[in-house]
């Protein structure tokens, strides 16, 4: 049980910390959804009826194949997602000591330690498939939360599996990932080197962040079709900068760790804004283009700078903040509530200028002075 | 060179760690001594405008945190235990810091070569070990025309060859074109004796000038 607890404290704590704010974002979102139906359903929707469509919902989930295809790639992606962090985790120069302790152990008692993590770290999914399985059970559809089950648990399976073997292999040497080895020839600067990071290190978070950040607003856009097509874009471009938070956050935490030293470098503070902005314009460059192709040139441009000095302003917050997830995540939803008033009154053409101007105020008088 | 701290104070959240009213220190090689934790490399972080404090540091009447270019052009810094991104290669971050610092492609190759570095500088980091890693942040400290170069622990990790290089860069460096240094050790610098040497110490959370 001593490994059970190490491995917890290190990769189970250790991911949910890292991830707090995409759940927090995702949870808050379904939330405010749910909240936003409410209101509207008041008069036409009695609790029976709510009850009723809320277990349709699930039931639809666990008898129709295709959306129970469709949660199995959910639980995939998330699977992949702890994968892709423990598999990262375990070769950090700090838990190197697993190399020579965790391996004197039986294979079949570090496999057992290392699928409880796993599990550990799947448990919103194992909830909802017990829940699942009780509403199943109940109406007579248990067969596809059964299966749920044994994909989960069989994906959990195979993610120990390697994790052991990955720990009973000697450490290997740096292998970097396919478009590090492709611009390996290229000049970086201070602008690419983050960037290159997320591709290096963080690449199915890129993925997931982006497919979040672009397919979101694009289903917004069917139910808000009535604004006013510079509202209605300016409210895309916050929630898909909202979306892009973890990366922003990553990206400090990065400079942080590994790019300290450029605070050593003589460069003008207004050169070293530029290149912020540089980086966090081509960090959005597909959000940029999805919003050329919905909305004309005028909203377009307005929206464009909403995302990219909301995105630069929340980069200048964590000049304040450090890496502290908790007031982070307090200043997205601030950040958010406040764009919603700035757009619901009709002034959302200044809410990009009011944000440029917010981040390199913050960044003038912070950058040299970080903790 | 002319390092002056006025009302220097540096605290992690509630805790004094460093404070030092008022010192000036002029050109020298110096020894920072003090024991582990007693903030020497708080103190030279200070100096290279990594982190904050409250007061001021000056360089030649620069301020460190108003007259940050300038005060940044004159004053290089190595670190104890130094952390770069694994993905780029010993070159990208010559280039990166000959860029920043206006060094010549002259002067990168003088110092790689005398490293003994040519042959793995286009590997990737992630594949160093610590003593390559360290060669490589002393020659990044070196790049450029300063007159303050910060060694935090240069000593450690590094073979008996390179040590060597490393005093005779040194010395070169201060008696052919005056750069002082801060070099923090918890072992006596093994420089030549006619050299002018000082010694600073980091003790109750302050730094006393020892007289020699």
């Amino acid at each position: 049980m001593a490994l059970t607890k190490i491995l917890y404290k290190i990769f189970v704590k250790g991911f949910y910390k890292v991830h707090a704010g995409q759940l927090l974002f995702l949870f808050g979102t379904i939330l405010t959804y749910l909240f936003y139906i409410q209101v509207l359903s008041d008069d036409h929707i009695t609790t029976q009826e709510t009850i009723f469509y809320n277990l349709s919902f699930i039931l639809t989930i666990i008898s129709s194949p295709i959306l129970g295809a469709l949660m199995m790639f959910v639980f995939l992606i998330f699977s992949l997602k702890s994968f892709n962090y423990i598999s990262a985790q375990i070769y950090q120069p700090t838990n190197f000591f697993l190399f020579y302790s965790a391996n004197s152990l039986s294979k079949s008692q570090q496999l057992k330690n290392w699928f409880i993590c796993q599990i550990l770290i799947s448990f919103p999914i194992i909830i909802y498939i017990l829940f699942s399985i009780i509403v199943g059970l109940v109406y007579g559809f248990y067969l596809l939360p059964l299966l749920f089950l044994v994909f989960v648990i069989g994906i959990n399976l195979l993610c120990a599996f390697v994790y052991t073997n990955l720990v009973n292999d000697p450490i290997k040497a740096y292998n970097s990932g396919i478009l590090v080895k492709f611009t390996r020839k290229w000049k970086k600067n201070l602008v690419s080197i983050p960037l290159l990071h997320l591709f290096d290190k963080q690449l199915i978070t890129l993925f997931i962040t982006k497919f979040i950040a672009v397919g979101l607003p694009i289903g917004l856009i069917e139910i808000l079709s009535d604004m006013n097509q510079v509202s209605l874009a300016a409210f895309i471009a916050v929630i898909m900068s909202v979306s892009n938070a973890v990366l922003i956050f990553e990206i400090y935490r990065f400079k942080r760790k590994y790019l300290s030293f450029a605070l050593n470098f003589p460069a003008k503070i207004s050169r070293t804004f530029l290149n912020w902005f540089l980086t966090i314009a081509t960090l959005l460059l597909p959000e940029i283009f999805i919003l050329k192709y919905i909305f004309h040139w005028e909203a377009f441009l307005y929206s464009m700078l909403i995302l990219i000095s909301l995105s630069l302003c929340l980069k200048s917050i964590l000049l304040i903040v450090s890496e502290n997830m908790r007031p982070f995540l307090y200043t997205i939803f601030i950040a958010l509530f406040l764009s919603v008033i700035f757009i619901q009154f009709g002034v959302s053409q200044f809410l990009g200028f009011i944000y440029l101007l917010t981040s390199y105020i913050i960044f003038y008088r912070k950058y040299f002075r970080q903790a | 060179m002319q390092l002056s701290f006025t009302n220097y104070r540096k605290t992690f959240g509630a805790v004094e760690v460093l404070k030092i009213n008022n010192l000036y220190l002029d050109s020298s090689i110096y020894w920072v001594k003090g024991e582990n934790g007693s903030g020497k490399s708080t103190l030279l972080k200070s100096i290279a405008g990594i982190i904050n404090f409250e007061g001021e540091i000056k360089l030649n009447d620069f301020n460190s945190q108003r007259k940050t270019v300038e005060f940044r052009k004159l004053v290089n810094f190595a670190e104890a235990e130094p952390l770069f991104p694994e993905f780029l290669t010993g070159k990208d971050m010559v280039d990166l810091f000959a860029e920043a610092k206006n060094a010549s492609s002259f002067q990168t190759e003088f110092y790689l070569n005398e490293m003994k570095m040519q042959t793995y500088i286009n590997e990737p980091i992630g594949a160093y070990s610590s003593g390559m890693l360290k060669k490589l942040s002393l020659v990044l400290a070196f790049l450029g025309n300063p007159q303050l170069i910060l060694l935090d622990e240069p000593l450690i990790t590094l073979d008996t060859d390179s040590l060597q290089i490393l005093y005779k860069w040194i010395e070169k460096k201060y008696t052919e074109e005056g750069v002082s240094f801060l070099i923090s050790s918890h072992q006596a610098l093994d420089l030549d004796e006619t050299l002018a040497r000082k010694t600073l110490l980091v003790e109750n959370r302050t730094l006393n000038l020892l007289e020699c």
